[in-house]
């Protein structure tokens, strides 16, 4: 029996229609099975948490079937928190700074048994610790973050789903202040693979002092910069980061000045207080392939954040 | 100095004389409009009449530019912060007249001028005024300071002096326009980076060289321009119309850089890197064909460890959005042969795991590759990749320097 569910890490379609079926077709090759699955969710109303529901609020489907489930105690289930920080060489001065004051917050807010990993990424990606639940060891490594380079986002989130090995419940953090320019994979192939880990995932986006929304990461001569007010797109960054949190049941905070980090680390921490994690074994469900989670409140009012989905691979 | 006349062709020149004949006028008046037809960079506003022309340049414009060329760099650059500008100009139109009547008499006397006066070492001197106002020291992730001053068009008009008097003057400039390139691009002056690769283009049309940088300029504005989100149903009108533009720009951008690598390839067959740029760029949009073709030309003709490191990691990718993941796996690997502590080629071969259905091989191989990242002592190609060769600039300044000297 086995007691976690087991989600394959596998691939999606790509950007490309063609290369998507290729892929997919490649997929077939995975062998894994779910005997029951938790589902994460936090449930909002007008932005304040909604705690104390029963599972009578909800009501779970499983690609269109609704399920029967029950309501496990979070503080039951231990936690992995994955922090990916962005330390590029954007992050100077009081922004290396909030960062560090706002993830000690965090990490008070975990519980002694929690464990943490760290990995740190400019241009390249340093794993800085792996899952420990020695904090103090945690806070000196964060101490010594130094801004150097350029930014791989994408590549650091894919190892922070990929590396760390734990039985727990899996968070990742991260945070970020600037577009991704030197990663190999692209924001198709990471949200594939966040859609099949089973990791939470939040984002903590830092608005530049100099944009609107996002700017280019190295200066262009003033040429290709949209002028902040000007242009009232959403950038492809922003958006896939936002997508990518949604599609695992987290979100996106976007803090607008490096004095907010603390409170969107704190609002993290507080969600996680507030989850609800839903068990059940799929039912009337064919097992292999996606299976799309539709999580709603029954006769209650509120938001509910959690994951889209998750994928089962060939026995 | 009494007046000594000279005969050259049909162009009088007397030395100490305030009168510039009026054929000479004229040819000098469509050289410097060539120049500024050529150049995209701002001509020097005229001002005050030149006092009577003597022999160009005056003795203090020429004590400048050899104590320049002799190793004085620091003491004349600043020396021409405090430069007055109209006697600047006015030295500049005599070395010009100087110029203009070697191009048309090499025998003549005028070519004397050229033998004193180091017209290389003198766009050296204000090349480096020019970067050191107006190109600040790289910065990644920050506004870059840029711009372009007035010693940008002085240096117009000394290289285009330098043509007419020099005909072994074009391996000099191709140089010297190579390291301005490189330089505004390691300063992240994109833009700038290109005027001067476009400049140095006007005047050498075919240099391999100068269109490779020309073209890596253009992609790494190409590669930073932001991406909008894609368009949804409810976005409004003036959103539409952004996306639009923006989407535009952005093609618009690939394709230059398409017709760069193209160009470079067409001047110079044995620009591999070109080669490689092309294969990538191709990828980007959408032809997968003839990217790998263009790749696979590069692994058969390139002997260069980077640029096959690159090639392996670029087909790969290729291989892999076709779902050829067994050839997209050996892709990487070949790439990560080549670097084994190559971080971009672990992520690359330990995503192909995974999709080939091995997440503990995934795990692991990416793990080992972070575990090493101590270890690394050069910047990987592929990290180097939007930027490569702007670090060079300064040496092949410091280079062209030290070949000036007497």
């Amino acid at each position: 029996m086995i007691l976690a569910a087991t989600f394959s890490l596998a691939v999606l379609g790509g950007a490309v229609a063609g290369q998507a079926q290729a892929q997919e077709r490649a997929l077939e090759v995975f062998r894994a099975g779910v005997d029951n699955v938790y589902v994460d969710a936090s449930v909002s109303n007008r932005g304040d948490p909604v705690v104390g529901l029963s599972a009578s609020a909800f009501e779970l489907k499983d690609n269109g079937v609704v399920q029967s489930f029950e309501l496990v105690s979070a503080e039951s289930l231990p936690l992995l928190a994955v922090l990916a920080f962005d330390t590029s060489n954007s992050l100077v001065g009081e922004k290396l700074l909030a960062l560090r004051t706002a993830s000690r917050a965090f990490l008070e807010s975990l519980r002694p048994q929690d464990e943490v990993a760290v990995f740190a990424f400019s241009g390249e990606i340093q794993w800085l610790a792996r899952p420990t639940t020695d904090k103090a060891a945690i806070r000196r490594e964060i101490d010594q973050l130094q801004p150097a380079g350029a930014t791989s986002v994408i590549d650091a989130l894919y190892a922070a789903l990929t590396l760390p090995k734990t039985q727990s419940r899996t968070l990742v953090v991260l945070f970020t202040d600037g577009e991704d320019n030197m990663s190999f994979l692209d924001w198709g192939q990471l949200r594939q693979v966040a859609e099949r880990s089973n990791a939470l995932i939040h984002v903590v986006g830092l608005r530049r002092d100099d944009d609107g929304f996002a700017v280019p990461s190295l200066d262009l001569g003033g040429r290709m910069l949209p002028s902040a007010g000007t242009l009232s797109l959403e950038f492809e960054h922003t958006w896939a980061l936002r997508q990518i949190a949604a599609t695992t049941g987290g979100r996106y905070w976007e803090a607008e000045s490096p004095a907010r980090l603390k409170t969107a680390f704190a609002a993290i921490a507080e969600t996680m207080g507030y989850r609800y994690v839903l068990r059940y074994e799929p039912q009337n469900v064919k097992r292999p392939g996606w299976h799309r989670i539709e999580l709603r409140l029954v006769g209650q009012k509120g938001d509910v954040h959690t994951r889209n989905g998750y994928w089962v691979g060939e026995r | 100095m009494p007046p000594v006349p000279r005969q050259c062709g049909a162009i009088a020149f007397e030395r100490g004389r305030s009168r510039i004949p009026i054929v000479r006028s004229l040819v000098i008046a469509a050289a410097a409009a060539f120049v500024v037809a050529a150049s995209p960079l701002q001509p020097m506003a005229s001002a005050a009449p030149c006092p009577p022309a003597r022999v160009p340049p005056s003795a203090e414009y020429l004590s400048l530019v050899t104590g320049y060329a002799s190793g004085g760099h620091t003491a004349a650059v600043l020396a021409l912060d405090g430069w007055d500008r109209d006697r600047l100009r006015c030295d500049l139109d005599n070395l010009q007249a100087a110029a203009v009547a070697v191009r048309r008499c090499r025998e003549c006397e005028d070519r004397i001028v050229f033998q004193k006066f180091s017209l290389r070492a003198a766009m050296l001197l204000h090349a480096d005024r020019e970067i050191l106002e107006q190109f600040g020291p790289p910065v990644s992730e920050q506004q870059a300071r840029c711009g372009t001053g007035t010693d940008a068009p002085v240096i117009e008009r000394l290289a285009e002096m330098l043509l007419m008097v020099d005909r072994e003057a074009k391996t000099f400039l191709s140089r010297f326009y190579v390291g301005m390139a490189r330089h505004a691009h390691w300063s992240h002056c994109l833009a700038h980076a290109e005027l001067w690769a476009r400049a140095g283009l006007k005047r050498l049309p075919r240099d391999g060289t100068l269109l490779l940088t020309a073209g890596i300029v253009t992609e790494t504005t190409a590669f930073l321009t932001v991406v909008p989100a894609p368009r949804t149903p409810v976005m409004p009108p003036r959103a539409v119309r952004q996306f639009e533009a923006q989407t535009e720009k952005i093609k618009g951008l690939w394709q230059r850089v398409r017709r760069s690598f193209e160009g470079t390839l067409a001047a110079d067959p044995e620009q591999h890197e070109a080669r490689l740029r092309l294969g990538r760029v191709l990828w980007r949009l959408r032809q997968p064909a003839p990217a790998r073709a263009s790749l696979e030309a590069v692994l058969s003709k390139s002997g260069d460890a980077a640029l096959q490191y690159l090639a392996h990691l670029f087909l790969g990718r290729i291989h892999e959005d076709a779902g050829e993941l067994a050839a997209a796996e050996a892709e990487y690997r070949a790439a990560l042969e080549i670097l084994p502590l190559s971080q971009p080629a672990a992520v690359a071969v330990s995503h192909v795991l995974l999709l080939r259905g091995d997440p503990e091989g995934a795990s692991e191989l990416l793990g080992f590759a972070l575990d090493q990242f101590r270890l690394r002592t050069a910047v990987d190609p592929y990290n180097r990749y939007p930027m490569t060769h702007s670090a060079e600039g300064r040496a092949t300044l410091a280079e062209l320097r030290r070949s000036v000297a007497p």
